[in-house]
């Protein structure tokens, strides 16, 4: 069971109630704004005429942010959305650095800043079985566009829409693959070449794997590299003393022996 | 600079300067927080306090592994003179590395959540952990021969150089640890560092580069105190280590190049933009011109010419590292990054309080007077 979301672009309005129903859910300061930042968890951005973006964290199957962070401050819970421990937080900021889509944003103007983003209303909502504010203001008041789901009936509808209405969409559905997966999907307007929304939040350079494998992948080596390292300095120390210790038997002094000079 | 007697001189009213405008922004920094005194931002989150108080300190510090490598693991006894200074010189990189974190950590009270709720999958846990646990061994390192003046700290001290290879020994095994896991942090951004700077190999080409850069700092190390000190290593002996800086280099350079062009990542050092300029800059400096004076015979038998090609090779070692760090990343991001006057300072606070503190220990703890080797020592006492 994995909660998702899935945005079909060609049916959203630009409205922005999804934006505006966030910001009330977590009683987040100020309007409703075209960034992300840390008073905004969403935004909708127009890409072309009538054809609009919007923006929020992926919710990651393998989430590099939660990879990353060295106290598992963000963590990826097992209904799906990952979310953040303000208490374990060190404020490193290596989660802004890494994540793919540059989802985490700072509280740079206070003292003891958090990191802000989107959680999927997971103590609110996920939590007690219901859907997201943001997909239920935009079903409920807006254009429709985002549904919430399991993920893989969520996949299942967009591919089946895709098979419908092939004129209308991408052939592809844009967060399936991308860095393994993630939680929150796009259907994209076939209109409109991917390269144009690269701006506001898509990003046509990913790989299918997820990125914490390639440090994972360095990580997991310690263990087997330390005792081979470890043997081989005190070998190294054991023979190098060794040489000297058997010059001094044979009568040679190792002061005068220029071999160890290297030169 | 003299140590002894209060002289206004240039330096010193340089340093006063630089530690006033410190103290402000640090005022600033922890009052206002983060956004009042750096230019960071959400674009771009990593600046220079990142950048050179960490990955590039941490790098400038690998000489207290290599040397101490080179003296009681390789055996290589001749350069024992220079291990004191080089132990004390990473212990305190080390303990402001740790310091300087402080800064730039958003929650600085919390900087030991690592090590208790620690994440074993993050690199920066690895680096928390082993930068932590190093800066400990340097500690005893340190005390071993700092301390024996004291008549209390006669046993402790024995018990230390009685295990002082094994010191050693753990030394080099997390150096190795950490210089490299500086690299792992940026293994998992393919898509936002510059190709010139993205390679799966950072961690093994950051662990190499860090035992040049040790050796880069023992020398300019080395040259500053005899200039300012008045203390001098044989000049032979600096020699080799810029010999040994060079070969390291090449090895680690070609490997390097290699992957540019198995990768196809040639046309990126022609096309005349910033980043191709900045990596033929850093190219420079800790490739070419250290080679050319070290095969150079009449240039690396001076002082001078020794100097300049550790000096080089520093330089060029921290501009790899602000490279990797800021340059390749600001490639991505699209973001303009500067960093502030008070990041500046506070960065050049660091060194400066660093500057001093050795002045002192040299004079205090005699850094620079040559004991015997450390065996003779423990059959003595
Ligand atoms: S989009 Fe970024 S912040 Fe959101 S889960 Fe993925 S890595 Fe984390
Ligand atoms: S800033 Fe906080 S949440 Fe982000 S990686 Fe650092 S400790 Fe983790
Ligand atoms: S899922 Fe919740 S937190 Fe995320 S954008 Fe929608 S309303 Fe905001």
């Amino acid at each position: 069971m994995s909660k998702a979301m899935l945005i079909d672009l060609t049916e959203c309005a630009g409205c922005g109630v999804c934006a505006e129903a966030c910001k009330k859910e977590h009683n987040l300061p100020g309007k409703v704004g075209k960034t992300l930042d840390y008073a905004n968890y969403t935004v909708v951005n127009e890409v072309t005429d009538d054809v609009y973006m919007r923006n929020l964290c992926r919710h990651c199957v393998d989430p590099t942010c939660a990879s990353v962070c060295p106290v598992s401050a963000l963590h990826k819970t097992p209904e799906g959305p990952v979310v953040y421990d303000f208490d374990l937080c060190i404020g490193c900021r290596y989660c802004m650095m890494a994540c793919p889509f540059q989802i985490p944003k700072y509280e740079w103007h206070k003292p003891i800043p958090q990191v802000r983003k989107c959680i999927m209303c997971y103590d609110t909502r996920i939590k007690k079985g219901l859907p997201t504010a943001c997909a239920e203001a935009c079903q409920n008041e807006g254009g429709g566009a985002t549904y919430f789901g399991e993920r893989d009936e969520l996949l299942k509808m967009a591919h089946q829409r895709i098979k419908d209405n092939p004129d209308t969409y991408h052939n592809f559905v844009y967060g399936e693959h991308e860095v393994g997966g993630t939680n929150v999907m796009f259907l994209l307007p076939k209109n409109v070449p991917l390269e144009k929304f690269v701006p506001y939040g898509l990003k046509n350079n990913l790989p299918t794997e997820p990125l914490p494998d390639l440090t994972w992948n360095v990580l997991n080596k310690i263990p087997v590299f330390v005792p081979v390292w470890a043997t081989f300095l005190t070998g190294m120390w054991w023979l190098n003393n060794r040489k000297i210790e058997v010059e001094k038997n044979n009568g040679i002094k190792p002061k005068d022996n220029d071999e160890n000079k290297g030169e | 600079m003299k140590i002894k007697g209060f002289k206004i001189t240039f330096w010193r009213v340089v340093a006063a300067i630089i530690l006033v405008a410190g103290a402000i922004a640090t005022y600033q920094r922890f009052v206002y927080g983060l956004g009042a005194a750096t230019n960071l931002s959400d674009k771009f989150p990593w600046g220079l306090w990142v950048g050179f108080d960490v990955i590039s300190g941490v790098g400038l510090a690998a000489g207290g592994f290599t040397i101490t490598a080179i003296v009681y693991i390789f055996n290589l006894k001749k350069y024992h003179c220079i291990v004191k200074p080089t132990v004390l010189t990473a212990f305190l990189g080390y303990s402001f590395v740790g310091i300087a974190l402080l800064w730039d950590l958003g929650k600085y009270f919390d900087i030991w959540h690592p090590l208790v709720f620690g994440n074993h999958h993050s690199p920066m846990f690895e680096l928390a952990v082993c930068v932590a646990t190093y800066t400990a061994v340097l500690a005893l390192e340190f005390s071993s021969f700092a301390l024996g003046k004291f008549k209390w700290f006669r046993k402790p001290v024995n018990f230390l150089k009685g295990i002082y290879i094994v010191l050693v020994i753990l030394g080099v095994l997390i150096s190795t640890l950490h210089q490299s896991s500086l690299g792992t942090l940026f293994v998992i951004v393919p898509e936002k560092l510059h190709p010139l700077w993205y390679t799966k190999l950072l961690p093994v080409y950051f662990f190499v580069t860090a035992v040049g850069a040790g050796l880069g700092m023992t020398i300019v190390e080395s040259y500053l105190s005899w200039r300012a000190l008045g203390h001098e290593a044989p000049l032979d002996v600096l020699a080799n280590l810029a010999r040994g800086m060079v070969v390291i280099q090449l090895t680690y350079f070609v490997a390097y190049f290699e992957g540019l062009i198995v990768g196809h990542k040639l046309h990126y050092l022609f096309d005349g933009s910033f980043y191709s300029f900045m990596w033929w800059l850093e190219t420079l400096l800790w490739t070419i011109v250290p080679t050319v004076i070290v095969f150079k015979k009449n240039w690396i038998t001076t002082r001078v010419g020794v100097f300049t090609a550790g000096f080089s090779y520093v330089l060029g070692f921290l501009l790899n590292r602000l490279n990797v760090s800021m340059t390749a990343m600001e490639y991505s991001l699209k973001a303009n990054y500067l960093p502030s006057w008070q990041e500046m300072a506070v960065s050049a606070s660091f060194v400066v309080v660093m500057f001093i503190i050795f002045g002192f220990a040299v004079k205090y703890f005699d850094i620079f007077e040559e004991e015997h080797p450390y065996e003779e020592q423990i059959e003595t006492t």
